[in-house]
């Protein structure tokens, strides 16, 4: 087992990695831009090393940084988290020259999953089934529109090097095609530095299931099941459960079997995910291999009870599987909602912020994986999500029931954020009856996105507080500078107290 | 105590009568008692007809942040309604930046005719191309960026002249 582990992450996945190495007894270090002096994951870190300015690419996606900062701190491996470095080979091969262990798969399998072309290619020889392609493209030629007749319409236009929806775009008719290759190709430049991009024949109502996949060095390499991320806006998931409802015994085999195919045909090791399309007619279709922990990875943690992100510092560090396929078992259901800082009415456009106050949900079967603490800040130089609440129960309504709970009792006082949203797609017919698709929440528009609830309530706290004038704490207890005043001794403050009688 | 809040610009008539821990609050039709259970400088319990409700809140000048049941509210105490004008469209007819990033793409010209909702121009932040849209009908009345410019956070982008 390794001795340190440096997180080349931030937020709430450099705190569950970190989660992982204490539990490993393994000492973690973070690294951080200066956006991120004050963030949770360099407060629970054993150690914390500053890697420059607050733009990521001057900063997370510095190789040269990175394994300097590794190195320096005298730490054996690396977590690459998601995001950021965690699929570039480059990074994978800067690690292994420095003598440090990549915690995920070869640079040779990230090269093969990487190019999405090349592992729609891969997937095909090992027998996964593929969606008609058109598969080098540019958005000046005749040659698409005569493609675009070729293959039929709807198309949908992806990023070679695409991931998380950059890149991406639905054609519906022909002449948006031109449009749509050019936003695509520039989008792709602008975040890949790689502005190829592909031209596939677009499913109508697909859902979107994904596969987890694990393997060691030794030649094992097993199945958890299959995640549903069928809720998505923007082409990013914002909903994931485990297991899908729509997918039988019959289907899992089959998707799961495709799945090992993939994985086997790219040397998979550690953990990864092998992403399908899945028809209303039940067939499916290969999408991408993720060579990374997925940001959804807790339902499956909770339907298996294995820890992902052990197993992956168990793996990398050469261990055999302990677990076999027939030991894995998914009991009940479990439901995860990501928590962005962001205004679903305006499009869902990014927030940033100081998050003022906040308290997160828990109890039975309630988890919630997050960076939040109050007085943290949501910066524009990052992913703007906040965290993630997932809950388990017996079935799926007893999953979806206690989300709404779950989403009730998180409070936050901070930028604009989903919950209101969140909670809407809880309620939405279509999620309880589990007839999902990718383009439900495009197609329910503003539908979905949930009106406030509790206006009248909270403004009666609101009238409550300033009857009750201010509170001693807030109004000047921090002067006292460890005298205790006069309030503090005497005890619990009550309203009415305080002079502020109307 | 009479008070008038304002959410988004709505006014809420609010009254509250008693002292000590035990309130009479109003809003609207509503009527309910009000006694804390704890308070702290942040956070806090009332029980509210009886039944037990958590929040967060914040105090800052004039303005009252309230977390509650998942939602969250900004009250402005400072009396002035911002939509009491008549006809005043609700939403904002200034669309400013909301953040730093590329205009990538402006697809209106001024004279345009706009519904809520239409996109006004294309910024790029975050590696994302976000729509920034227009929040109330009317005409593109200024229009100070071009495909290309940087721009800061809270820069003006587009005016719209609200329909009447």
């Amino acid at each position: 087992m390794f001795e340190k582990i440096l997180i080349a992450n931030r937020g709430e996945i450099a705190v569950r990695v970190i989660r992982a190495c204490r539990e490993l007894g393994v000492a973690a270090v973070a690294v951080y831009s200066e956006a991120d002096r004050d963030a949770l994951h360099v407060q629970m870190a054993d150690a914390a090393v500053p890697i420059g300015p607050p733009p990521a690419r001057e900063s997370y996606l510095v190789i040269d940084k990175i394994v300097a900062a590794a190195r320096d701190a005298g730490a054996d491996a690396i977590h690459p988290g998601y995001g950021f470095l965690s699929e570039n080979p480059d990074f994978a091969r800067a690690c292994a020259a420095a003598g440090i262990t990549f915690i995920g798969p070869s640079p040779e399998t990230l090269e093969a999953s990487g190019d999405k072309v090349r592992a729609r290619q891969t997937a095909a020889k090992a027998g996964a089934p593929v969606l008609p392609a058109l598969e080098s493209i540019s958005s000046d030629s005749i040659e698409a529109q005569q493609a675009a007749r070729t293959l039929g319409l709807p198309l949908l236009v992806k990023a070679a090097a695409g991931g998380g929806g950059k890149g991406m775009r639905v054609v519906r008719e022909a002449g948006e095609l031109g449009a749509a290759l050019a936003a695509a190709e520039r989008e792709a430049t602008a975040a890949f530095g790689d502005g190829r991009v592909f031209l596939e024949r677009l499913v109508e109502r697909p859902r979107h299931i994904e596969v987890q996949i694990l393997a060691d060095r030794h030649g094992s390499a097993i199945h958890l099941g299959e995640r549903e991320c069928s809720l998505q806006r923007r082409h990013q998931k914002v909903v994931e459960e485990a297991p899908s409802a729509a997918v039988d015994e019959r289907l899992r085999r089959k998707i799961t079997d495709a799945a090992l195919l993939v994985a086997r045909a790219v040397d998979y090791t550690n953990a990864g995910t092998v992403e399908f399309l899945l028809a209303p007619d039940q067939s499916f279709y290969f999408l991408e291999i993720n060579p990374r922990l997925q940001v959804e990875h807790p339902v499956t943690e909770m339907v298996t009870g294995i820890d992902l992100v052990q197993q992956q510092i168990r793996v990398a560090a050469g261990e055999r599987l302990v677990v076999r396929q027939d030991d894995v078992e998914l009991r009940g259901h479990a439901i995860e909602c990501r928590l962005y800082a962001e205004d679903p009415a305006k499009r869902f456009l990014p927030q940033a912020g100081e998050i003022v106050a906040v308290s997160a949900p828990s109890g039975p079967g309630v988890r919630v994986d997050s960076a939040l603490w109050s007085g943290a800040r949501v910066t524009i130089d990052y992913d703007p999500m906040l965290a993630k609440v997932v809950t388990h129960g017996a079935d799926r309504e007893s999953a979806r029931r206690r989300m709404i709970a779950a989403l009730d009792d998180f409070l936050i006082i901070g930028p604009p954020n989903n919950l209101t949203f969140l909670r809407a797609l809880m309620e939405l017919p279509q999620f309880r009856e589990a007839a999902l698709d990718t383009q439900l929440i495009e197609r329910e528009g503003m539908s979905v996105l949930g009106a406030p609830r509790h206006r009248e309530l909270a403004a009666k706290i609101a009238a409550y507080l300033v009857a009750a004038g201010p509170h001693p704490a807030a109004a000047g207890g921090a002067a006292s500078a460890g005298i205790p005043t006069p309030w503090e001794t005497l005890g619990p403050w009550r309203p009415g107290m305080g002079g502020g009688a109307s | 105590m009479k008070l008038e809040f304002f959410h988004r610009g709505d006014p809420i008539g609010v009254d509250v009568q008693g002292s000590g821990d035990a309130r009479e609050i109003v809003v609207g039709e509503e009527r309910s008692l009000a006694s804390a259970v704890s308070l702290g400088p942040s956070s806090g319990t009332l029980r509210l007809d009886g039944r037990p409700v958590r929040f967060l809140y914040q105090r800052n000048g004039g303005r009252v942040r309230v977390a509650v049941g998942g939602e969250c509210f900004e009250f402005d105490l400072s009396g002035e309604s911002k939509s009491k004008r008549p006809g005043a469209a609700r939403g904002n007819p200034e669309t400013r930046s909301p953040m730093p990033g590329k205009v990538l793409q402006v697809s209106v010209a001024p004279g345009a005719e706009v519904n809520p909702g239409d996109p006004l121009l294309i910024l790029e932040a975050m590696k994302m191309e976000n729509v920034l849209a227009a929040e109330v009908a009317g005409t593109v009345k200024e229009v100070h960026v071009r495909d290309g410019d940087m721009v800061e956070p809270g820069k003006l982008l587009v005016v719209i002249a609200p329909k009447q």
